[in-house]
């Protein structure tokens, strides 16, 4: 013992000194050096833009520490708290990593374990090598339908760091455009395809008729599945709230709102609404019943459908039920949306005694059949003959991106192109090149490789994709049915995920790259998507943090190891894109006359705001082709409202007829055969931007313990022995997910709501089936097109139960909020 | 064994001691450190801290690395694993975010006031991080890292100083870890425990805390006996 003790005595100044550190320095880092590092970044105020409008950020030696809004934002949104945290949340990606079994065994590593949470972090030359040789590797292998980037999701904001156009751009000059592309998107999947046929336009991304003339003009406003004072919160460039002032001086007047809709929205609380609670996924039954009602009491506009309208006499047979010996009447109608027949009735005779408004929201297209929703709308406001009249007719982005603002005279930003057209003889514009799949058929197609496909007149095949490459999405999210895609996910041999967050998506992935957010880079946007009554420099509020990087600097990285760097930046700057964006925007200005300020004057300023003319503030949508048809024609092939389509008549889809129709869902209350009682309302949410900022401190706001909220009416509560406050388990054959209980009777009975957008958070991650302990309702929902025609998606279709959950609650994983923070 | 831990570290190895305790979070273990370790020069600093039973489980931990060599790249790519889950998001909630602002911000973000006082503290003591670091200032190795310093200049300190200064030193030392490491490095090492799949780094954690809390208790007892 003795002898120990001098040994470690004798040890004891082994470690002694500087030369102790030197000999041990791989194992005892020095991570500091001397002298003070230079104030980092700026202090003061920065003024930049986002999905949520035009805000100040205040920034104290590089770090940003709080958020304002512009002082021009008349009704600034109060999601804007949860960007800031979105920036600093523990859910950044920080570095380039790679799946643990991937890094060891490249594409051929087991993908059941995709989504287990096993990374490690490597080098950013040593991903970007990755992704490089995969691109290569899956093109030459497999040809040019070896590579998806149909990447699809709300990416942020801005001209030039669009990651999908970045990303497309770079595989178009750098891998000769051997990809397959997407078409369509999730929102509007349904009628951006039906409405081309019906009136000409996609018509829900066009401006509404002014807020003014509504103001003035209306005297029913009716909102039929929207819920403007929620969505309107957000842009896809940047939110300009406009909308906001024209909904109280409407709601001032004390003219009548009615909002026909499953639940009490915040649009009806905000106006007093008259709240018809329709049952969900039968508006087309209830369209019906009024257009029957206003037939059989002769209160239709043969005058104007006459003359503005083609095939409302082929329609007619199937409304008095000549051809199907089922009458279309309100009492047909109040058996299957169970609003009664009398109120039916009543609320015909009304929308034609008063001029009204149907505006509508997408929330009824987004469901098996969807296609028929707006074009029943058009068909009733067709009947209802007030189309083009100001105040009157039908209105389809009321509820989105502010339409219906008046717009500005002002320059409209070009972005960043997908160089497609650079590309001489790019191979995805050939037939033997690569394909583009309707957006929502994702799953489907990795499923199904060679599969024939109908979508909107046309045959087609889905390719047989071997690697995905997304950013500025999250499928994890979006997409329906997410057992299904857990499943279909691992037939990809490689995925790469660019985000600034670790999404549900970006764990399912095999190689991660860290992209800053758009407060970490410079940028150009337009404000307010249909007032674009300004342009906002979104500048850089902070440095990237940890090894984040730009979009526009990892493509161009990218293009530069497939030896196309100069293709895809054309030796601009980021700044210089900017530039050339604004030069283009001053060049419009010229033309249109509109003074626009010269660059530098702009950055400094950081935003330029322009006029809105009287004239804007008094646009009534297809006023022109109510006042001359013929001039003024539609874009349709009749040039007119085509209630009756020979388009849709020649694709013989079994699925969408030539003329709108009732056609029974795979599933609804009241159905035949609905195997569950409770559908499932998966409406935008109110505190977030579809997934975005659930993992920030909005997320204390609304969650129930700890979980997404499931709204529940009393009765339907009581039944199943549900307190306020409960966690429940919501399920159905396709999944299961934990939800807070809410229970309230603003969601009529039958009905439960549980928000689109929380994040998945399967308790054993990759495994199809898993219990998601957050609350995702896609966990629950059909993943199946709204019909051969349109091929959207049916996020709003769905049947489930609801249980008082009494297990042992598992952890949720998905937030890295640390214990007791 | 019982009496190993009689003899506390000499206070010239607290520079080093820390120093050691930041690199172990500062990055993932890789083969440069396990030579280093597996070097005459390592191996004895790893009997030296075997010596102490706040290290003893994690030095086994180590020396049990380094005695399969045939499971050592697989052993060193779990390591990496579970450094990303725990440190760098992968493992989502189930994680131990390393950052003091995490645990101190009402909204668990990163970037917060405790990262200011890191960023002030460096100021003041004249140092920066090294730009390999892409790290706030308020992570666990960086301010280790600080600890280690101010250790190096109370050494210095109580060789070359009078009294007044090195009792200002070890109070200085004292209120550092009280304010930016004990505040938050058990919760801390609790997460590390709860969801560390490789063990290493909790045991790490676990040493950490153990270790800070002895020293903190010595230095307290050395400043009242120089009162």
């Amino acid at each position: 013992m003795s002898a120990y003790k001098d040994y470690q005595i004798n040890r004891r100044h082994l470690l002694l000194g500087a030369a102790a550190f030197g000999s041990l320095g791989a194992i005892a880092p020095s991570l500091l050096a001397s002298g003070a590092a230079q104030a980092a970044g700026v202090t003061g105020t920065v003024m930049t833009g986002s999905h949520w409008g035009v805000f100040n950020a205040a920034v104290k030696d590089g770090v940003w520490s709080a958020v304002s809004a512009w002082d021009k934002d008349p009704h600034p949104s109060a999601q804007l708290e949860g960007v800031m945290d979105s920036v600093y949340s523990p859910s950044r990606i920080k570095y380039p990593m790679v799946r643990k079994a991937y890094l060891e065994k490249g594409p051929d590593a087991p993908r059941d374990d995709r989504g287990g949470g096993e990374f490690v972090r490597v080098s950013w030359d040593q991903a970007l090598k990755l992704v490089v040789n995969e691109l290569k590797r899956v093109s030459t292998t497999y040809g040019p339908q070896g590579v998806y980037a149909g990447s699809y999701g709300w990416k942020s904001s801005g001209k030039l760091h669009n990651c999908q156009s970045l990303l497309r751009r770079m595989l178009n000059v750098g891998l000769e455009g051997k990809f397959v592309n997407s078409t369509a998107d999730y929102s509007t999947g349904a009628s951006q395809h039906m409405m081309p046929h019906v009136v000409g336009t996609l018509e829900v991304y066009e401006q509404q008729t002014a807020w003014p003339v509504v103001v003035e003009s209306t005297d029913v406003l009716v909102f039929w599945g929207a819920d403007p004072v929620k969505t309107n919160q957000i842009g896809w460039t940047v939110a300009d709230h406009d909308a906001y002032p024209y909904m109280e001086e409407f709601k001032k007047t004390g003219k009548k709102v009615i909002c026909i809709d499953p639940l009490n929205t915040e649009t009806a609380k905000f106006f007093n609404a008259e709240w018809v609670p329709i049952r969900p996924h039968t508006d087309v039954a209830l369209m019906l019943g009024m257009a029957h009602t206003l037939y059989a009491e002769k209160l239709h506009d043969e005058e104007f459908l006459d003359e503005y309208t083609v095939g409302f006499d082929k329609f007619l047979p199937y409304l008095t039920g000549e051809t199907d010996k089922t009458p279309k009447t309100a009492e047909w109608a109040a058996e299957i949306c169970e609003v009664p027949a009398a109120q039916i009735k009543e609320l015909a005779r009304l929308f034609k005694s008063k001029r009204t408004m149907l505006a509508s929201g997408w929330s009824i297209q987004r469901q098996h059949h969807g296609e028929q929703s707006h074009w029943m709308l058009i068909t009733l406001a067709s009947m209802l003959g007030q189309i083009g009249l100001p105040g009157g007719g039908f209105g389809l982005s009321y509820h989105y991106a502010n339409g219906g603002a008046p717009s500005a005279n002002s320059p409209v930003l070009s972005g960043i192109t997908d160089g497609g057209k650079a590309v001489k003889g790019a191979a995805w514009l050939t037939k033997a090149g690569a394909a583009t799949i309707p957006v929502a058929r994702v799953v489907d197609m990795i499923e199904n490789p060679g599969k024939e496909f109908q979508f909107n007149g046309k045959t087609d095949k889905y390719p047989a994709v071997k690697m995905a490459y997304w950013t500025g999405g999250n499928p994890f999210a979006h997409h329906q049915d997410r057992n299904r895609l857990v499943k279909a996910w691992q037939k990809l041999e490689t995925v790469v995920v660019q985000d600034s967050q670790w999404t549900a998506t970006a764990r399912f992935a095999d190689i991660v790259l860290p992209a800053t957010t758009s407060y970490e880079r410079n940028d150009i946007e337009n404000v307010g998507d249909y007032s674009i009554k300004a342009m906002v420099a979104m500048k850089k509020v902070i440095d990237p943090v940890f090894e984040s990087r730009s979009d526009y600097d990892i493509f161009a990285e990218i293009s530069k190891r497939l030896g196309k760097e100069k293709e895809f930046t054309e030796g601009k700057s980021e700044m210089d894109w900017i530039k050339s964006f604004y030069a283009a925007a001053e060049k419009q200005g010229k033309a249109k006359k509109i003074d626009v300020p010269a660059f530098d004057d702009f950055w400094k300023a950081g935003v330029a705001v322009f006029p809105i003319p009287e004239k804007s503030k008094k646009f009534v949508r297809h006023s022109e082709f109510r006042e001359d048809p013929l001039l003024e024609p539609l874009g349709t092939p009749s040039g007119k409202i085509e209630i009756y389509s020979k388009n849709i008549e020649k694709m013989k889809y079994d699925d969408c007829g030539p003329h709108p129709m009732w056609y029974e869902p795979i599933e609804r209350l009241g159905g035949p055969g609905a195997k569950y009682p409770l559908h499932i309302d998966s409406a935008h949410p109110q505190s977030r931007l579809h997934s975005q900022l659930c993992g920030t401190k909005l997320r204390a706001g609304y969650a129930v313990a700890g979980r997404e909220p499931c709204l529940i009416n009393s009765k339907d509560a009581a039944a199943r022995g549900i307190s306020d406050g409960d966690v429940v388990r919501v399920f159905n054959d396709r999944g299961q997910v934990l939800a807070g209980a809410v229970v309230t009777d603003d969601v009529r009975p039958s009905v439960i709501r549980l928000f689109e957008g929380g994040w998945y958070d399967p308790v054993e991650g990759g495994k199809a089936g898993a219990l998601d302990a957050y609350g995702d309702a896609n966990c629950l929902t059909p993943d199946i097109g709204t019909s051969k025609l349109a091929q959207g998606n049916c996020g709003h279709t769905g049947l489930a139960d609801v249980e008082k959950f009494t297990g042992t609650l598992p952890e949720l994983k998905v937030f890295t909020a640390p214990k007791g923070a | 064994m019982a009496d190993r831990n009689i003899m506390p570290m000499p206070s010239s190895d607290r520079p080093l001691i820390y120093r050691w305790l930041s690199g172990l979070f500062a990055r993932e273990l890789d083969i440069e450190q396990i030579e280093l370790y597996a070097a005459p020069d390592g191996r004895a600093f790893l009997d030296r801290l075997a010596m102490d039973d706040a290290f003893l489980p994690l030095v086994s931990a180590i020396r049990g690395i380094l005695e399969d060599e045939q499971a050592l790249h697989g052993r060193m790519l779990d390591l990496r694993a579970a450094y990303a889950r725990l440190f760098l998001g992968a493992g989502g909630r189930r994680s131990a975010p390393p950052y003091h602002s995490a645990y101190a911000s009402e909204r668990g973000l990163l970037y917060q006031t405790e990262m200011r006082q890191m960023t002030d503290m460096l100021r003041e003591l004249d140092l920066s991080v090294v730009d390999t670091l892409k790290e706030p200032p308020d992570h666990i190795a960086v301010q280790l890292s600080i600890l280690s310093e101010l250790a190096q200049r109370a050494l210095e300190a109580q060789n070359q100083a009078p009294p007044p200064e090195r009792t200002q030193a070890s109070r200085r030392q004292i209120d550092f870890i009280d304010t930016h490491l004990l505040s938050w490095l058990p919760a801390f090492r609790d997460d590390c425990a709860a969801h560390d799949p490789s063990q290493f780094y909790s045991l790490a954690a676990a040493a950490v805390v153990t270790f800070l809390r002895r020293d903190r208790d010595d230095l307290a007892t050395a400043e009242e006996s120089e009162n």
